[in-house]
């Protein structure tokens, strides 16, 4: 991930390989950002391994010789258990917060992939999310950017890790209702 | 050291003064104007100056700054301060501007730094607060008084069991006076542990609605009902609200408040600790009554006047896994109208196994705080408070706080053996009238408002 691509013989434009991966890859993201745009829940939580690692670590304003990021903080850091539970509430008639649900269009972007073997695909990608509740104008843009670790399964590519890395300091909404 | 000043100059108009005037008025007969919780830039610039600076805001906990030099960003009102734990050990909360353009000298949220630069033209400042040096210091700044022209220090920095207040007003009681008999409750929970600590730093997230609905949400547990109803329904509130209404609401004065929900047997009660943690337990800072409602308590609320609260209790992501209890600390920061930001520390003992210590921060993550099934419920009935209360027939509307009033079953506790008033049950509105009431008394008094006792009876 290094090394620019285009430079030559072996790099990301060149190889075919490379190629390929980055398209099935790019395939299986927005898939599942669609599903999560039309509010498909069980169908998304269906592309989520069962060793499912989903975290949004805390970012804090720090001097550049500093890692924002913080070691020991999330907004949210989930496993299968708990993803089940979030979905299950939204299924209920009570999830007020998400009911009528927020309107969410996401975009993905600048994805790069590396495939460290035949099951593995690490991908790394930006998400801006328009997100939008109510009968106002009013908006907000959520953007972050994303590590995930696909394995490549009997019934396709599956979610095995993500983590959320938000532009945001300060979440710019109340809490998050949504994935990212 | 130089000494920070409120400058109070701020006059109140003939139509927000009637308005004001009126509250108290409305209270008494178990009412709230809606306009409090709505847009006004008037109303918010008072608050900013007669009410923040004047009581005490909560700062941080002592364990987010352990070593020397370490400091965190904290906000009273919306003013910026540096919380540092300076490198003569000494803990300081100093105003987050150069003296001399007044730029902001702390641009990070967290960091370690013996000194502090402006990065406008450099005057430079210990992490005690002394100005220490500048470029050309001779040609620009010889004569100066440097003990003089140090960075603006908060005086009345207090801490209790680990949490620390700042007050601005030199006219304010001290914080163990202000907290008064809310300290005893506090106590049932923060007074167990000698080595509580931050699960690292807090988030932070905005709500699309007033700070005043933070503090009249949180202690709020009728709401639970509907408002919560999908996690009883998916079975990760282990209390059932017919159970939960079970307990008391505590009205210690000073417009500080308290809620426990009792347990009829001790079945799930310590809020559902392990047994290793409730080893732990000391209760050398507990009489007798504190300890039977520590014992008993399964969940344990308080709200310090005006937007500090507290949260103990048990929860799971599935029925099928017991309940697990998290410890947490909230603060409800004014953003402006319309507008406010939550931040969420969750605790533990630092002598907690770490077992325990990753099982209740992933539950306390998972269900309560920025990324928790709760917030997006309240932020979105902190919202509709909000819009309405800010819309031309709404805010004129009263609001009905009538329950354990003039209706409903809840009555005081006569025979309370602990200070303050008690409710029984816990759905009852009593006390958030008792909060409104100190919070008009702060905005309408230019001299520093009596603090209202807890009441005798509740009227």
């Amino acid at each position: 991930m290094s090394e620019a691509p285009g430079g030559g013989a072996g790099s990301a434009v060149n190889d075919g390989a490379a190629m390929a991966l980055w398209f099935e890859c790019y395939q299986f993201l927005v898939h599942e950002a669609a599903l999560l745009d039309d509010n498909r829940m069980e169908d998304w939580l269906g592309l989520l391994s069962e060793d499912i690692s989903y975290e949004v670590p805390i970012r804090q304003t720090r001097h550049r010789t500093e890692d924002p990021l913080q070691p020991d903080a999330w907004h949210m850091k989930e496993d299968i258990a708990s993803m089940k539970m979030r979905i299950s509430r939204l299924a209920t008639k009570s999830a007020w917060g998400e009911d009528p649900p927020t309107r969410t269009r996401r975009l993905i972007g600048n994805l790069r992939t590396t495939a460290p073997d035949s099951t593995t695909i690490n991908a790394t990608s930006n998400i801006l999310v328009y997100y939008g509740r109510g009968d106002v104008s009013e908006h907000t843009i959520l953007a972050a950017e994303r590590h995930d670790i696909l394995r490549r399964s009997s019934g396709g590519l599956r979610l095995r890790r993500r983590e959320v890395i938000l532009s945001h300091a300060t979440l710019p909404v109340q809490s998050l209702g949504i994935f990212l | 050291m130089a000494e920070l000043n409120i400058l109070r100059t701020r006059s109140v108009s003939a139509e927000l003064e009637q308005r004001l005037s009126g509250v108290e008025t409305d209270l008494n007969d178990g009412l709230v104007p809606a306009w409090v919780f709505g847009n006004d830039p008037e109303l918010y610039a008072l608050e900013r100056e007669r009410l923040f600076p004047r009581v005490w805001s909560f700062i941080g906990h002592v364990s987010e700054i352990p070593e020397p030099g370490d400091h965190v960003i904290r906000y009273i009102g919306e003013d910026s301060f540096i919380f540092i734990r300076s490198s003569d050990g000494e803990i300081r909360l100093l105003f987050n501007a150069c003296r001399h353009r007044g730029n902001q000298i702390c641009t990070v949220e967290r960091g370690n730094s013996k000194a502090f630069q402006c990065p406008y033209h450099g005057w430079t400042y210990a992490n005690t607060g002394e100005l220490t040096t500048a470029p050309a210091i001779d040609d620009v700044l010889g004569g100066i008084d440097r003990g003089e022209w140090g960075l603006l220090a908060v005086t009345r920095l207090e801490q209790y069991r680990g949490l620390y207040f700042a007050c601005l007003d030199p006219d304010a009681p001290s914080l163990a006076e202000y907290m008064g008999d809310a300290a005893y409750y506090l106590d049932i929970f923060f007074g167990l542990f000698d080595d509580l600590e931050v699960l690292g730093p807090p988030q932070r997230a905005t709500w699309p609605t007033t700070w005043k609905a933070g503090f009249d949400g949180f202690g709020d547990d009728y709401h639970l009902i509907t408002l919560h109803r999908s996690l009883f329904e998916i079975g990760a509130l282990a209390v059932p609200p017919a159970a939960n209404i079970l307990g008391h609401h505590i009205i210690t004065g000073h417009g500080h408040n308290i809620t426990i929900s009792i347990a009829p047997s001790d079945e799930i009660a310590y809020w559902g600790y392990p047994a290793e943690m409730i080893a732990r337990y000391s209760t050398k800072h507990l009489d007798d009554f504190q300890i039977d409602l520590m014992k008993r308590s399964r969940v344990l609320v308080g709200t310090l006047f005006p937007n500090f609260s507290y949260l103990v209790f048990p929860i799971t992501v599935d029925p099928k896994i017991p309940a697990v209890p998290l410890a947490q600390i909230r603060m409800w920061l004014p953003r402006g109208d319309g507008r406010m930001e939550a931040w969420v520390w969750n605790l533990i003992p630092a002598s907690a196994s770490a077992e325990f210590r990753e099982k209740s921060h992933l539950i306390a993550i998972r269900t309560f705080g920025s990324g928790g099934v709760f917030d997006q419920d309240d932020g979105l009935a902190g919202h509709g408070i909000n819009r309405t209360s800010s819309s031309v027939i709404g805010r004129s509307m009263k609001l009905n706080y009538q329950s354990g009033f003039a209706i409903g079953t809840a009555e005081q506790i006569e025979d309370w053996p602990g200070p303050g008033a008690a409710t029984s049950h816990r759905y009852e509105e009593n006390a958030y009238r008792y909060t409104f009431r100190q919070w008009v008394r702060f905005l309408r008094d230019d001299a520093y408002p009596e603090l209202i006792p807890a009441p005798r009876k509740l009227a």
